[in-house]
């Protein structure tokens, strides 16, 4: 166990519905120096109602960063975005666009619904390591989030 | 004595009758000699006796009876026994003057062998032929006035005629003198004009023309005022309310005797205005028909093209009806490869990014706790797994070469060199490859899979080496007839011949994978790009050598 930075526990929300990427995200989490606090959804709708903290998600604590995959079952990413960022209360909450599409149209859509950042899951699992710690070192070392 | 006493007896006696006669008479003997003479004679031709008894007649008074008729007619009145009666004559006398006499004569034979002699009765009838005369001339005087009343009334009708004639003649007449005043003025000039020929008579010409055209018009005027007698112009005639009417305009001057000097011009008017507006209007409406005409005969033509057009575009309407199918059909088709370049794409890799990933995360994790078996097992998994993830990328890029292929543009081929180096920046450098280029130009192509073309051929290029020998790669252009030619030469490994037409195959290598990586579709890509692009592609190389790829693409020609 490496030596943890001292910063206050960040909070991610996963939205990803493949369990497989799931847990390579949680792998490449662990390896991470940054305490950080993983909430997973596996659909568009818990994703808005664990934001919303509507029904089971009550208690949900807000996340810092929401890294969120496009093709999802029930309620689309796209959808999921567009609500998000729509949402006076929740369009703070930066969202990294993970996805396997390497499609333009999607890039372009994404940014267009006010997307942070548009990243295409890597196919080798070093790359995808590195980019998942990207993630965290940008976001939670780097820049600045507002606190609420 | 006797005989010659009686003789003087009776002369005396017959003188003493003769004397007592009224009438002039005059006794001449055979040789015309006067023997004797009337107191009458005397006091009417003022003579006196004794100048005249013993002269011959002829020499009475200097010669003033000498009439050669009168002459004639004595001589012969005794050889001939020619009386004549009423004999008229007159004469100028130069002591009385003129007088009318009628004269009779007769031959007298006396008795006793005494000569004959003529009597010669002079009745002066001065006064009564005076009178006649005077009755006369009064008769023809009056006569005369009779014929000039007649002739004055004649006159008078004649005029009275030709007055009203040219007065309510329906052409409008004008005359004027020389000085352009005019002195008739008829109604149809009044109606011309709509002014009075009281008001018009005694002013000047100039009054009956518009303003602007008075003066030139007034030269007209004196033109044919001076004799230059000119064929009918046409003039405008100025109405008192402001509107004016074209008339034709024929006038005349009437000389003195002397053929010089102007009494007076007389002029005539026709109004043509209503001529000149329908000429107007007849060479507008004639202008029209032309134009109708025109647009008739145009109409006419584009007629027989529309029935040539409809006939063609039937045809070009059902072959478009098929093309439209094959069109769709084409769609179609199009859109299924999307789909499955798509599903190949990211349905095909998800799967295989799992078993990748996975295998790696083992490797990673439980290399320690392996044996090499079961690492090296772990490799080929590993490897596999990459290697369909480079593959089906390949294949989605063939793919696309048709279903993503963008319209030609014509850009500088240089240009897309650079972008190809830029691309292939990491190989050139760990390399230190050298690639050189000769002048190259504007290409009409798909930029992008133009560039694909070139970092295919390059990248083969560079990457079919001699380990530890550094790369030598040349981009050149040149120019055969209607195509530019291609070539990228590299120092390589070279191509046998006999595999010239194989290495374009799609997944065909020539190599083993540990040797030189790759899928065997760089080249096919390449083949597909040239031929969408109207080219060949061909291969000049020796083993050991070196390879030239070279591909053509047809000049950009501007049309003309």
């Amino acid at each position: 166990m490496s030596d943890k930075v001292s910063v206050k526990r960040a909070r991610i929300l996963l939205v990803e519905d493949s369990e497989a990427d799931v847990r390579l995200t949680k792998e490449a989490i662990k390896e991470s120096k940054i305490d950080i606090g993983l909430d997973v959804v596996n659909d568009g709708v818990a994703a808005t109602d664990f934001l919303r903290k509507s029904g089971k998600y009550k208690d949900a604590a807000r996340p810092d960063i929401i890294i969120l995959d496009l093709n999802l079952p029930r309620k689309d990413g796209r959808e999921v975005l567009a609500d998000i960022k729509n949402d006076p209360d929740l369009k703070r909450i930066p969202v990294v666009v993970m996805t396997s599409s390497k499609s333009e149209e999607d890039i372009i859509k994404c940014y267009d619904n006010y997307a942070n950042c548009y990243i295409t899951k890597p196919l080798d699992l070093g790359k995808f390591i590195e980019v998942v710690q990207a993630i965290e070192g940008f976001w939670f070392t780097i820049v600045e989030i507002p606190k609420k | 004595m006797k005989s010659a006493a009686k003789a003087v007896k009776d002369r005396d006696g017959f003188a003493s009758i003769i004397g007592a006669i009224r009438e002039p008479l005059l006794v001449l003997d055979k040789h015309l000699r006067v023997t004797s003479a009337s107191r009458s004679f005397y006091n009417t031709f003022k003579v006196k006796e004794k100048e005249t008894v013993g002269e011959l007649i002829y020499k009475l008074g200097n010669g003033q009876w000498n009439i050669p008729a009168l002459k004639k007619l004595l001589t012969d009145i005794l050889p001939k026994k020619k009386n004549f009666a009423d004999y008229e004559v007159e004469h100028e006398f130069k002591t009385i003057g003129k007088k009318y006499m009628i004269l009779n004569a007769r031959g007298l034979r006396r008795e006793g062998g005494q000569d004959s002699l003529i009597l010669l009765a002079i009745e002066d009838i001065t006064e009564r032929k005076k009178l006649e005369l005077e009755l006369d001339a009064a008769g023809k005087i009056r006569k005369a006035n009779e014929k000039l009343s007649v002739a004055n009334q004649t006159l008078r009708e004649t005029a009275a005629y030709l007055d009203n004639l040219m007065e309510y003649a329906s052409a409008p007449i004008i005359v004027w003198n020389p000085q352009y005043i005019i002195t008739r003025f008829n109604r149809a000039f009044e109606k011309l004009t709509g002014r009075t020929s009281k008001t018009m008579i005694g002013k000047t010409m100039n009054m009956l023309f518009p303003g602007a055209l008075a003066k030139r018009s007034m030269e007209i005027i004196r033109e044919s005022s001076t004799g230059n007698r000119m064929e009918a112009v046409e003039i405008e005639i100025a109405h008192i309310d402001g509107k004016s009417s074209v008339v034709l305009w024929n006038s005349s001057t009437l000389f003195e005797k002397d053929g010089s000097t102007p009494v007076a011009t007389i002029a005539q008017g026709q109004d043509i205005t209503k001529r000149i507006k329908a000429l107007l209007a007849l060479e507008t409406s004639n202008r029209q028909l032309a134009e109708v005409n025109k647009k008739l005969l145009a109409s006419d033509r584009i007629k027989a093209a529309n029935k040539e057009l409809q006939a063609l575009n039937k045809q070009l309407f059902e072959t478009k009806g098929l093309m439209n199918q094959a069109m769709v059909e084409l769609e179609r088709s199009n859109k299924e490869l999307e789909q499955f370049a798509y599903i190949a794409s990211h349905d095909l890799q998800e799967p295989l990014r799992m078993v990748a990933s996975y295998v790696q995360l083992l490797e990673k994790r439980y290399k320690d706790k392996l044996d090499k078996d079961a690492n090296d097992f772990i490799f080929y998994a590993v490897d596999g797994a990459k290697r369909m993830q480079l593959l089906i990328n390949d294949l989605l890029t063939y793919s696309r070469l048709s279903t993503k292929a963008m319209p030609f543009e014509l850009v500088p081929g240089e240009v897309i060199l650079k972008k190809a180096l830029k691309d292939l920046e990491i190989v050139i450098q760990s390399s230190k490859a050298q690639i050189t280029n000769g002048i190259l130009p504007d290409v009409l192509v798909d930029s992008i899979q133009f560039e694909q073309l070139l970092l295919n051929l390059i990248g083969n290029a560079l990457k079919f080496n001699e380990p530890g020998k550094i790369p030598r790669v040349h981009v050149s252009c040149l120019r055969q007839g209607d195509d530019w030619v291609f070539t990228v030469k590299d120092e390589g490994i070279g191509i046998e011949k006999q595999y010239f037409e194989k290495v374009f195959q799609i997944f065909s290598r020539l190599h083993l994978r540990k040797e030189y990586a790759g899928n065997g579709i760089g080249l096919a890509v390449c083949k597909k790009i040239v031929e969408r692009h109207k080219g060949r592609i061909w291969i000049e190389s020796e083993p050991g050598k070196g390879t030239a790829f070279n591909f053509t693409l047809p000049v950009f020609k501007k049309a003309e």
